[in-house]
């Protein structure tokens, strides 16, 4: 791993304890993560000059008194930021802030709906959210799909067909928004990864639509986030497993 | 899906995720409805000890949402310039 890689992947850890830990101190942070106080320190110094990261008060001292210890946590009006869940009957929106608080959701059924015309409600979704949230910063769209061995997306009717024309849409109303697509469980596993577990399990997805029960999952040793893989109808041909 | 097919699926991927219980622990979430759910709690007990101890089941139909968000948050942050130029 070259410096650029470990700075980044240093920088993901604190990020991710500051987001499922929301009352941590800089010397917790820095015993959770195993880095360096000094490694620490460097990085809130610099979290809290971008307004990632924002002081949310002083812990009391313990019996013994001492030094009150500061608390940190992400501020949430950094900004906002977009989901997307394509699904065969639904499309659902969220927006989300940058401390992990859902602020808004809303879902449209899509039955017998023409492609262009999806496709245009997607993007001004998207347009009405870039205009409501003025820090809105980007979007994810989950999809799903079958990925390969190294957890990108190989197949999908949607990641083929559709998702270029999307981004198309998306683009041609918000020209400098980021977009990302990822597969659905492996999304969904993540987002648990991140808030929800303490960075050293690993974690399978499961989504049952239709006739169909797919997983997705994330491999997690010590804080590290691992391979990405995803089995495609598990009781059929056996699942294709990613190193 | 039919119950039947259902149960072998539930079986294979309890299966699947006992594979993965060399280590530390796995959550599964996703979107269950209440017999898949207990189907499931079902399938994991008949399984090794280790698995009723590490398996944590979470219901949240929009976690495949929040996690696309977390993938931009990622992408964001991985663009932020952060060296001092």
């Amino acid at each position: 791993m070259n410096q650029q890689d470990q700075k980044q992947r240093n920088r993901e850890q604190v990020l991710s304890l500051l987001r499922s830990v929301p009352r941590i101190s800089q010397v917790e942070i820095a015993e959770r993560s195993r880095l360096q106080p000094s490694t620490t320190s460097n990085l809130i110094r610099i979290l809290k000059e971008r307004g990632i990261v924002a002081s949310m008060g002083k812990r009391d001292s313990g019996p013994q008194g001492g030094k009150k210890a500061e608390i940190l946590g992400l501020r949430g009006e950094y900004g906002h930021f977009g989901g997307i869940y394509l699904k065969e009957d639904e499309i659902i929106f969220g927006v989300v802030d940058f401390g992990g608080c859902i602020v808004a959701r809303k879902s449209i059924s899509v039955s017998n709906e023409k492609d262009d015309f999806l496709m245009a409600t997607i993007a001004a979704e998207v347009e009405a959210n870039v205009r409501r949230y003025p820090t809105y910063r980007g979007t994810g769209i989950a999809v799903s799909s079958v990925v390969n061995l190294n957890g990108e997306i190989t197949e999908s009717l949607y990641f083929n067909r559709t998702i270029p024309r999307i981004i198309s849409e998306i683009r041609l109303r918000v020209p400098e928004l980021p977009v990302v697509v990822d597969n659905d469980a492996n999304c969904a596993a993540d987002w648990v990864l991140v808030n929800q577990a303490d960075g050293s399990r690993n974690l399978v997805h499961l989504q049952v639509q239709g006739l169909s029960l797919t997983g997705g999952s994330i491999e997690a040793l010590l804080g590290q986030r691992g391979s990405f893989y995803k089995t495609e109808q598990p009781w059929g041909t056996g699942s294709s497993r990613a190193r | 899906m039919g119950n039947g097919e259902l149960a072998g699926a539930i079986e294979t991927m309890a299966r699947f995720v006992a594979t993965l219980l060399d280590t530390e622990g796995v959550f599964v979430a996703g979107e269950l409805d209440a017999p898949t759910l207990s189907q499931l709690s079902a399938s994991a007990q008949l399984f090794e000890a280790e698995m009723k101890k590490k398996l944590h089941v979470l219901d949240n139909p929009d976690l495949p949402v929040l996690g696309a968000s977390l993938r931009a948050i990622r992408m964001h942050i991985n663009q932020i310039q952060w060296e001092r130029s």
